[in-house]
């Protein structure tokens, strides 16, 4: 069942020096109880198009221009402002990369934790705490009934990740929007801040937008993979598709670029050249200037091609079959 | 370290700059100087007995009498003097070391009830020179036994037969040009140096806060258009300010000159909290809170406030130190009130009559009070920062 569809949308900073489309025409959806991966490198618009589903980019200079974003059959996009505020925190979560920034230094976790309680579900203090409790041990929190009352500062980057994730979580939503959860984390409390996602996702169906920039994360956890670049979706495709026949050139480099593609004693292969400004993108596709691929079409906008099931790739020369194990070889 | 919350931090981490943490407890000595100055200083007769007659106390009734004390501000210290005996025997001779809470409830709506009836009680029997009816009724034979004040003058009363005293055992500091005993008038000061402090800046930093606080948030066009106003403010020098509003003022009150003081500083909290308001605008537990569904009336005073407060803190306690610079010049350049015995007025009565001891009493109090408020403000700031933290 679609939980979240995205079509077409288009978010645009407007500053001194220019507009920056960020997120320019872009499409998906989620599904419910399914983890949807979105990677792509820094700057290629992963978080602008989560804060642009809850609208939460900085305005100005950010806006939506154009664009539908359908939670539930409802459009978040044109949705008034009130109503919009009763689906976030509690219909669409979303925990944010920085644990160390994103509790308020001033109050105790389980103060935190209990406004937002009363605010969606109206919890009184004894029932919410309890369910603070509840939560708590539910993600992994050692001593749940003590920490309630610690500050942030009392806590562990991971610990204070998990407090976050409670958060999110304690008004039971359907959506959680992951922005690098675990960037700023170790290797352990990294997996097991991921198999407790994996976890929500099977036991209560829960819906996850994962961003990250680790295709190692996104083999784990991803049911499915959004690649995103400069501002657009540049191929989609389940998770063993993507890995096993990746189509767009740019997925076929990030997968390269991977330690454990390249065979033991070769050289790392990277993309050449950087992520283009959104100043000035190139017409047409906008990987052309570091495609090995390229050629005088991709200077018109690439089509879309559906090389499998569920598995569609915007380019005007995709690697097909198993082509892509000769670049890489 | 017991408790984990911030303002505790910061206080353990105050109670360690030993020069702060004294000049604090002088300041509370100061205060209390203020709010006990009828205890010390009064011409109404604590204990007042005519030959057989019932015992009576006449300072305890003149404190609630509008005809002897003529300022709000000393009826509101009088009210805080009477409930403030009995609540510090409660509280601290009684080793009650936490107040409860519906204890100061039940003080406060007291205070409340006290302060609404002395403000609108006007006793017709108050214009009563106590000493010299005391003087009058042994002429005529009677027996007099009363008990005053250490100090036993008002601020206000004139002995036009002992002007210009100089320093004695009845007046420390002599008297000024109307035969004022200026010990009294110096103790009294206090009370409205205190005032013009606390209040003023109170006033300004809800004004400054808020609207700083609106700039900071909301960006944009609100943003340039109080900072356009700070701007303005800040662009003509505050001292002709400060003199032309006193100057559009005709019956000038002390809280005249607390609105005008507070008309002019506003600035600098605004300033520092529309600073603060933009670093924390884009913090991410501010974007966490946004993105969990609270209104901006929350985020903007419950998630951001408090943490913008700790600077604002310590610019306060330099503000009370500035406000009561300002109501000296103000009062020393003859723009105050002149009803008060502000140590600003008391200086400028030495200046007009050249004696040393209105000068010097008045400058030695105002240097040290501004000292005081200037080290704990220090204190407080290094208490903050977490890089001078051990």
């Amino acid at each position: 069942m679609k939980l979240l569809e995205i079509h077409d949308l288009k978010t645009h900073f407007f500053t001194d020096a220019g507009i920056l489309p960020s997120v320019d025409g872009i499409s998906f959806e989620i599904n419910q109880g399914e983890i949807l991966g979105v990677v792509g490198e820094s700057g290629c618009g992963k978080s602008v198009t989560a804060m642009s589903i809850l609208r939460i980019i900085p305005e100005p200079p950010g806006r939506i221009v154009a664009g539908r974003i359908l939670f539930d059959g409802h459009d978040l996009v044109s949705m008034p402002i009130e109503a919009l505020r009763k689906i976030r925190g509690r219909d669409i979560a979303m925990i944010f990369q920085e644990p160390m920034t994103s509790l308020n230094p001033v109050y105790t976790v389980g103060e935190q934790l209990r406004e937002v309680l009363s605010l969606h579900l109206g919890l009184d203090d004894d029932a919410a705490r309890a369910r603070i409790v509840e939560m708590f041990s539910l993600v992994g929190i050692s001593e749940p009934a003590m920490r309630v009352d610690a500050y942030p500062h009392q806590m562990s980057g991971g610990m204070k990740q998990r407090v976050m994730i409670a958060m999110a979580l304690c008004c039971s939503p359907r959506l959680l929007i992951a922005d690098e959860p675990t960037t700023a984390l170790d290797v352990t409390v990294q997996a097991q801040i991921l198999n407790l996602l994996v976890k929500l996702r099977d036991e209560r169906g829960l819906g996850v937008m994962l961003i990250t920039h680790d295709l190692g994360v996104v083999a784990e956890t991803c049911d499915r993979v959004v690649v995103m670049y400069a501002g657009r979706v540049v191929e989609t495709a389940c998770v063993q598709d993507l890995f096993a026949h990746p189509s767009h050139p740019y997925t076929v480099g990030l997968l390269q670029s991977l330690p454990d593609a390249a065979k033991p004693g070769s050289r790392l292969q990277t993309i050449p050249g950087n992520v283009p400004s959104p100043l000035n993108f190139p017409t047409g596709c906008r990987f052309r200037d570091r495609c090995s691929r390229a050629s005088s079409a991709c200077s018109l906008e690439p089509p879309l091609h559906v090389v499998g099931d569920g598995h569609e790739v915007r380019c005007h020369h995709p690697y097909q079959g198993g082509e892509h194990e000769h670049a890489i070889a | 370290m017991s408790s984990a919350r911030y303002s505790d931090l910061v206080w353990h981490q105050f109670k360690k700059y030993t020069l702060a943490y004294r000049s604090l407890q002088m300041l509370v000595a100061l205060l209390l100087l203020a709010v006990f100055a009828p205890l010390l200083a009064s011409d109404k007769p604590l204990l007042w007995r005519v030959s057989n007659g019932p015992w009576e106390s006449p300072w305890f009734w003149s404190l609630f009498d509008r005809n002897v004390y003529e300022g709000t501000l000393d009826i509101v210290f009088n009210v805080m003097l009477v409930l403030g005996v009995p609540s510090f025997f409660l509280f601290f001779v009684g080793a009650v070391r936490e107040p409860p809470v519906r204890t100061l409830r039940v003080l406060l709506v007291l205070f409340g009830i006290l302060l609404l009836f002395t403000l609108f009680h006007h006793p017709s029997h108050a214009k009563i020179s106590y000493p010299d009816l005391e003087k009058i009724m042994i002429a005529e034979g009677q027996e007099v036994t009363s008990v005053y004040p250490l100090l036993p003058f008002g601020f206000q009363s004139v002995d036009l037969s002992n002007v210009r005293s100089p320093i004695s055992w009845a007046h420390p500091l002599g008297t000024d040009n109307a035969g004022r005993d200026v010990c009294t008038r110096m103790i009294y000061g206090t009370r409205i140096s205190m005032t013009v402090g606390l209040f003023s800046v109170a006033l300004y930093m809800v004004i400054g806060t808020i609207l700083g606080a609106l700039a900071g948030y909301y960006g944009g066009r609100v943003d340039a258009l109080i900072l356009r106003l700070i701007e303005v403010m800040l662009s003509i020098p505050s001292l002709f300010l400060i003199l032309a509003m006193a100057a559009f003022v005709e019956k000038r009150s002390i809280f005249h000159v607390m609105l005008i003081i507070a008309a002019v500083l506003w600035t600098t909290p605004a300033r520092l909290v529309r600073g603060e308001f933009m670093r924390l605008r884009s913090m991410e537990f501010v974007v966490a809170a946004v993105a969990s569904g609270f209104g901006k009336r929350h985020i903007m005073f419950r998630e951001m406030l408090p943490n913008a407060l700790g600077p604002v803190l310590v610019t306060a306690t330099f503000g009370v130190a500035s406000s009561i610079l300002i109501e000296s010049t103000v009062s020393f350049l003859g723009l105050g009130d002149i009803t008060v015995p502000s140590w600003g007025q008391i200086l400028n009565t030495g200046r007009s009559t050249g004696m040393w001891t209105l000068i010097l009493a008045p400058g030695i109090a105002i240097f040290i009070t501004v000292s005081l408020l200037n080290l704990v403000g220090e204190g407080l700031r290094d208490a903050m920062d977490p890089k001078l933290r051990q």
